[in-house]
Order: C-alpha cells, then structure tokens, then sequence
C-alpha cells in the first residue's frame, strides 16, 4: 500500500514520470481520442451499436420512466392547484373563442373541398403514424434527444418526423429494434426545411442548442412578421407539410422561432410514416433551360442554338410570390 | 471440480464487487435520464462527480479502464459523438490524480473546492471540444449552467459516494 502510495505520488517527477506511473490512463485517453475521431469521420459508423444499446438499456428506462410521469403530474396537480380559477376562466373565454373558429373552419373546410374537386388537385400522400412513449429524455448542454419506446419493429425508421399534440418535436435519428432516438428542433445538428406561412417564404430551421432555433437560408430582403407560423413542407421529401412548428419570435435581432412544443413535456409521441409522392416520368422531357435569371427580357433569347425557352408556369408565380 | 467452480464464483463475486462503483454511476446515470423536467435547469453531472471522488479517494475501485466505459457509457446515453465523454472523463480523471496531493483533507470543504475547479475546468475543455466536435461555436451558458448544479449536486453525491466506498474498504477484507 506504502509503495502504492509512492508510485502514485509519481507526478512529483513532471509529466513524463506521471505518464509512466499512469500508462493505462495514456491508453485509455488515446484509445477515447481515436474512438471519438472515427466516429466524427464516419458518422454512421455507430449507429447500429447505438441501437442495439438503446434497445437493450430501454427496458430499465422504462421501468424509471413510469414513475418519473407520476412525479411529474403530481407537480403540475400541485402548480395548477393555486391556479384552478383564473385557469377556469381562461378556458371559458377560450371555449367561446374556438365554437366561433369552429363553424369557420367547418365553412372553410367545405370550400376548399369544393375548390379542390373542381381544379382537381391529387390528394395529399397518406400519412399514417405510430404511436410511442418518451422513455428518457437525455438532453443536456450539447444534444437535445429523446428516446422513444418503438423501432423498426413498429416501422419506424430514420428521418420521420415525430410529432406531439401540439406540433413537431424532431425526427428520428437512430433506430433500433425496439426503441429509437429523436433528434429534437433545438439540437444543434438539427437541419429542418421550413416554410414561413402567409409569406410563403421558405428556410431552413437550424437548431442552436437554446430552446428558439433560428431560420437560416431565408431569400435576401424577405420580410417575415412577428407571430407568423412556421410550418413543414415536404421539401426533401422527409416531412408532411403542413406539420406546425411554431411561430416567429418577437425581439430579436435574427429570426427566431417560439416552438409550439415544450421541451421536455413530451409524454406520448406520434412518428409520421410519410412518404412523398415522387413522379417519374418514362418519356424524355423536353429540353427546357432554366429561365433567365438575371434579366427577364420580353423578346425571344438570344442565344441562337436553342429554341426559344417556353414560359415557365412556376417560375414567374414564385418569383412574385417573393416579396423583396 | 466442484471447487474451481466455488472459486470462480468467488473471483466473479470479487469483480462485481469491486466495478459495484462504475455499475451504480451507469444506473445512477439512467435514472437521471427519467423525463422528469421538475427543474428548469440541466441535470448534474453524475458521472463527472463519480470520477473525482474515486480519483480522489480511491482510484483502485474506478481505474482508467472504468472511467473509459463510464464515457463511452454516456456516450451512448446522450447521444453525443462516440469518445467525446470518454474523453472528457478521462483528462478530468488524469487531472485530479495528478493533483491529488495538493487538495488538502480530500474530504469535507477541501474536496468540495477541489471539485468546483474540476468542474469549471471540465466545463471549458468540454466547451471546446464540443465546438471543434462540432465545428460551431457552441452557446456556453448551458454548459456553465451545468457544471454549477454539479457542484451544488456534489455535495450529497459524495456523501452516497462515500458510504459506498467506506462498505467496499471494510468488506474487501471478508471477500
């Protein structure tokens, strides 16, 4: 034990007597360095060691998940008990306001149907959904994930979105069996494509590790209001549009977003099994260069070897569709 | 045959014993993971805590091998780059041994100080490699915000810490 002590103490002797008392701990740190190297070289290197780990660790997350829900209800019972009346009155006030949306929307609901039959717009691709429970939520100061009790088994799979009652949470990252991860909106590897509704702006919504990620890519001198819903589209092909997200932040130099889901209150979950309709056409399309850019001239082009580009019925909609 | 048998049973019983340090940090570390959110604030570090305990006052029951796959265990937790904790565990590990004789009583307000520079140390390294992990510059409040609950936190965590190994020390005779 006394020569323990004093080989030890080793770090009396600078730092090359403290490597060689300590040469496990050497290894250990090269072997760490060069595990996290390769697993930043190659992402996906892990990916099915994360999932079977998580698969085989979720049982005991389970088991501490269930009565974690209990605390936690108990102290929202216990905070909304001093609350209860102003709450009731809230919601009364609430009630009135949403009867009047309702025959609105019931209204509007008929219309677009009507409009629909008569342009004969396709139906959206199918959405189906899954169900799951939040089993751990691991987030700290430099990942924001969740883990969720279903997996491949359930046909989730990676890159859906998954979604709460009150908007989208993330989307999945890693799968296993039984369980999988979901990379939420506030993580800082979190890339999701947006658009900004009214405006019909689209960005892209990146993730900063604080709870209001920013919009990113926005076209330059787009101008967006503050309180404007933030909304999926299918770009990508990976989300349903139409999922909301939340709204534009007030007071802040950046355009931030308020996420309509609360970090950390995800109970029960929905993963979104959406895929995007995708044509491909059999026959070669006709050759049709991207209009002009730069300068939208009313006479024909003026490059002689091709034939005079047709008008693009979406070119000059979006670009109108700009504000600037 | 029937004592080559008692004899690895013993000698298993004895490692399980002894890795009984690293296996109740992992469970610790699953329990905090429960979605509670009681708290508006980061969870404590368990783990950073678990390694300058033992490095402080006991590396034989956490070696560098153990505070390898408490990392890697993290790792997989979070969700973080496989090796970042591991990492980061291990220089906060080498650093209290190397320190070790200079944090006076090791127990008590001395290792409490001890671990408040630890922790403050472990909170820069881990803010800059996670911003060259991540080749961003990564918002540093909550990162801060979490080394001072794990040192709020480190004062009971010891405490546990401590029972556990004062019951390792005395029972290792007996094994």
């Amino acid at each position: 034990m006394a020569w323990d002590r004093r080989r030890r103490r080793g770090s009396e002797a600078g730092l090359i007597g403290f490597v060689a008392n300590n040469l496990a701990l050497v290894i250990c740190t090269v072997a760490a360095l060069a595990v996290l190297v390769v697993a930043r070289a190659q992402d996906a290197s892990f990916d099915d060691a994360r999932g079977w780990l998580n698969d085989t660790a979720a049982p005991v997350m389970e088991l501490f998940a269930e009565p974690a829900a209990e605390v936690r209800r108990w102290g929202d019972g216990v905070s909304s008990f001093f609350a209860v009346y102003e709450e009731n009155q809230r919601l009364r006030e609430q009630i009135e306001k949403l009867r009047g949306a309702e025959r609105e929307l019931a209204n509007l609901q008929r219309k677009v149907m009507r409009y629909e039959e008569l342009l004969k717009i396709p139906a959206d691709a199918a959405v189906t959904s899954v169900a799951a429970r939040v089993i751990a939520d691991a987030s700290g100061p430099f990942v924001r994930t969740v883990l969720i009790n279903a997996g491949r088994g359930e046909g989730v799979a990676k890159g859906q979105a998954v979604v709460d009652e009150r908007g989208l949470l993330g989307r999945v990252i890693t799968t296993g069996n039984r369980s999988a991860r979901v990379l939420l909106l506030t993580d800082v590897n979190s890339r999701i494509p947006v658009m900004v509704e009214g405006a019909n702006l689209k960005a892209i919504l990146v993730g900063d590790n604080t709870g209001q990620p920013v919009l990113e890519y926005l076209p330059p001198g787009s101008r967006i209001t503050i309180g404007a819903r933030v909304i999926t589209t299918p770009d990508g092909g990976a989300f349903p549009p139409g999922v909301p997200i939340g709204s534009i932040a007030a007071g802040v130099r950046v355009p931030k977003v308020d996420l309509f889901t609360t970090e950390g209150r995800a109970d029960y979950v929905r993963i979104l099994q959406y895929s995007a309709p995708v044509d491909v056409d059999e026959t070669e399309p006709e050759a049709v260069p991207a209009g002009p850019k730069t300068q939208p001239t009313s006479g024909p082009s003026t490059t002689p070897t091709s034939p005079p580009p047709l008008p693009q019925a979406g070119a000059p909609a979006a670009a109108a569709a700009r504000p600037t | 045959m029937l004592d080559y048998a008692q004899v690895a049973l013993l000698w298993l019983l004895r490692r399980v014993w002894l890795s009984l340090p690293l296996i109740l940090t992992i469970a610790f570390m699953l329990a905090m993971t429960a979605p509670m959110d009681l708290l508006p604030v980061p969870a404590p570090d368990i783990a950073l805590i678990a390694v300058f305990f033992w490095a402080l006052s006991g590396p034989n029951f956490l070696p560098p091998v153990a505070v390898l796959v408490l990392g890697l265990a993290q790792d997989f937790v979070t969700g973080t780059p496989i090796g970042f904790w591991a990492l980061i565990y291990l220089l906060a590990y080498g650093f209290t041994l190397s320190q070790r004789v200079f944090f006076k009583g090791r127990t008590g307000f001395g290792a409490w100080v001890g671990f408040a520079i630890v922790a403050a140390l472990t909170a820069i390294a881990s803010w800059l490699l996670g911003s060259i992990v991540y080749t961003r510059w990564l918002p540093p409040a909550q990162i801060y915000l979490q080394a001072a609950v794990s040192i709020l936190a480190y004062w009971p965590v010891s405490k546990v810490f401590s029972l556990m190994r004062r019951s390792l020390t005395t029972a290792r005779d007996g094994l």
